[in-house]
């Protein structure tokens, strides 16, 4: 009976239910696109910023607290790659050796860092020496080591740094740098390869790559490596997979670090622009529940006859508590129904098309020194649906708690009385 | 058995309701004290004001004295909490209102029905036993129709047979014919009459139609909130 009278009651005033059903489908179906759309953007803005020379989780010897000292390397890197591309969750593995240097072509010196790539490794996992990053020459590729020993090795560098030093592909650089262990400084000369543009500022003015073999027997490094960086499946499995692969290298002299401990404010960033995202839902919903309180309370003003004859037949209190929230539960199980599926049906467009933010961005994409992506897809995890429904319908039911308490308290004659 | 040894369906003793009213004190009822046994069929008579609905609110548990006692069936309404008058307003007293006040949702069986599905009973059970009373209130062929569909008269037998479909013995009437016309108050009058007679049940009802009160076999006459008769007429 309570539940036949909450469907009934529900649709007494059918204009007023139905807009109170809209808002709280509208706010789900708007949660769940913007939690999809919230998680799509940054996992691939720490997408992005991984695959900008860091890694999902990084694996450095003790000690090294600068990504470009040659003071403390990682000793056996390459069997150490072997040894982690065996940890179950690890994806590939990249083998870098960092240093500064300074580039010279003609009468121009610019300061700079030089990263020694694995070409075999790099393409795959890299967002600088990729094919799709060139705007002129070719990305480090497997094919570099089959060049005659006469020709200078390939070097990479950043649209901006090869504005900086008037060089073009084809053209002889200069690297100038001081090895591992001290020492005189050794200079090495180089042909730009190819010219990358990632639209991050400080990479294209200041990065560039060359292969792992060159890197080594320049600095005098054999064998050893700045960093390897690891790559899982999902950039989300992280803070799962980093305790797992240290474990794996326990007693090796080595430190692991995620990318949130190794790029704090690309992380930071990600942190506060969720926070903004659920404050603002937060605010749709406080908005939603006072529509859900306003709804209910106008509807049991309209009944409070008919809840004293409730009363009066022998309802307790708690049996009418039962029946307004049971008319806030047929609300909220319809409405949250529609919005569920509306919610699911844009998210699941914004999953497959995705949306083109390059129209918001300018021409470098960079924020805060974070890289905007230019296309975006929805991510929206089954668990934040689960969570999501659970909150919504817990909003619609605590909108409904007191004119349920109301209607409840009523004294039976007076409320019959009531005009 | 004398009349002594039966329990009384309602007992009052030195009943005083006192209400404010613009910052003064206005006594309603001052000092009732009543016996009525199952199975009577009593009036309450008296002039707008004189008291006849706030003791009707006071026997069926929806208010509160300001002092005396007040016993249903043997049961001291006063030491109740409003979970457990709720309770004695669902299994021991049947309402009939001046204004019928059906559910305006709900169809002349479900309405029937509301009680007993209050009291626990399946709803197969409720509308079974509500079905019967329709029919024993005449509108064994109006169970589907809603409220806005019935006559006047119709609604109030709903109302009667929703009073009487649970096993309650005292059903209590305010104004019951106050919205009727005479031909329908008069077959409402018949029905309460028979359902006395033949189900064995108390009624308690207000009027101060003397149609109604000519019918009654015990009217109880109040004037300013106090009991100035009392006669059994038959």
């Amino acid at each position: 009976m309570i539940f036949r009278l909450a469907l009934r009651n529900s649709w007494r005033n059918g204009r007023r239910t139905a807009l109170a059903g809209l808002a709280i489908a509208t706010s789900f179906a708007l949660l769940l696109v913007f939690l999809g759309f919230g998680d799509g953007i940054h996992e691939k803005m720490a997408d992005i910023g991984v695959r900008m020379g860091l890694g999902d989780v990084l694996v450095e010897a003790e000690g090294h607290d600068d990504s470009s000292s040659l003071d403390h390397l990682v000793a056996g890197a390459d069997a150490l790659r072997a040894e982690l591309l065996a940890v179950p969750g690890v994806e590939e593995v990249a083998v870098r050796l960092r240093t500064d240097a300074l580039i010279t072509a003609g009468a121009t010196s610019v300061g700079v860092s030089v990263s020694g790539v694995d070409p075999e490794v790099e393409p795959r996992i890299s967002a600088i020496d990729t094919p799709r990053s060139m705007i002129a020459g070719a990305a480090l590729s497997p094919e570099i080591g089959l060049r005659p020993k006469s020709q200078l090795p390939p070097i990479v560098i950043g649209r901006d740094l090869a504005r900086a030093l008037g060089a073009g592909v084809g053209d002889r650089v200069t690297l100038t740098l001081r090895p591992a262990g001290g020492g005189d400084t050794e200079s090495g000369a180089y042909e730009v390869h190819g010219i990358f543009a990632t639209g991050v500022r400080d990479v294209d003015a200041f990065w560039t790559e060359i292969p792992l073999a060159d890197a080594r027997r320049i600095v005098g490094a054999d064998g050893r490596a700045s960093v390897l960086s690891v790559f899982l499946g999902s950039i989300s499995d992280t803070a799962e997979a980093a305790p797992r692969i240290a474990r794996a290298l326990e007693g090796r002299g080595v430190v692991v670090r995620t990318w949130m401990q190794a790029a704090p404010d690309l992380y930071s960033f990600i942190v506060v622009d969720e926070g903004g995202l659920y404050a603002m839902m937060a605010i749709v919903f406080v908005v939603v529940a006072a529509g859900i309180l306003n709804t209910l309370l106008m509807s049991i003003l309209e009944r409070t006859q008919e809840f004293g004859v409730l009363l009066a037949l022998g309802a307790t209190p708690s049996r009418v508590v039962g029946i307004v929230l049971g008319e806030a539960l047929v609300l909220g199980l319809v409405s949250g129904a529609t919005g569920l599926a509306v919610g699911l049906a844009v998210n699941h467009h914004f999953a497959t098309v995705g949306v083109d933010l390059g129209a918001f961005l300018d021409s470098s994409y960079e924020t805060s020194g974070v890289l905007m992506p230019k296309h975006v897809l929805s991510h929206l995890y089954p668990e934040k649906v689960w969570w999501s429904s659970v909150v919504i319908l817990g909003l619609v039911m605590a909108g409904a708690l007191y004119p349920a308490l109301r209607a409840a308290r009523l004294e039976p004659m007076e409320a019959i009385r009531h005009e | 058995m004398n009349e002594a040894q039966v329990t009384p369906a309602v007992e009052t003793a030195a009943v005083l309701k006192v209400y404010p009213q613009g910052g003064a004190d206005v006594r309603a009822l001052s000092d009732v004290t009543l016996r009525i046994d199952p199975r009577e069929f009593v009036v309450l008579a008296g002039p707008s004001g004189s008291g006849k609905t706030t003791l009707l609110n006071l026997i069926g548990a929806l208010d509160r004295p300001t002092a005396g006692s007040i016993r249903v069936g043997g049961q001291d309404l006063g030491s109740l909490t409003s979970a457990e008058r709720a309770r004695v307003r669902r299994d021991h007293i049947g309402f009939v209102f001046q204004a019928y006040n059906l559910l305006p949702v709900l169809s002349a069986l479900e309405n029937a029905a509301l009680v007993l599905e209050l009291q626990g009973l399946s709803r197969k059970e409720s509308e079974a036993r509500a079905a019967s009373m329709l029919r024993s209130v005449g509108l064994g062929d109006l169970v589907g129709r809603r409220p806005n569909a019935l006559s006047g008269g119709q609604q109030q037998r709903v109302a009667v047979a929703r009073a009487i479909a649970s096993a309650r013995t005292l059903v209590l009437a305010d104004e019951p014919t106050a919205n009727l016309d005479s031909k329908s108050a008069e077959s409402l009058l018949e029905l309460m009459m028979e359902l006395n007679q033949e189900r064995g049940l108390t009624f308690v009802f207000s009027s101060h139609d003397p149609r109604v009160i000519a019918r009654a076999r015990r009217v109880i006459r109040l004037e300013d909130g106090r009991v100035v008769g009392d006669e059994r007429v038959r």
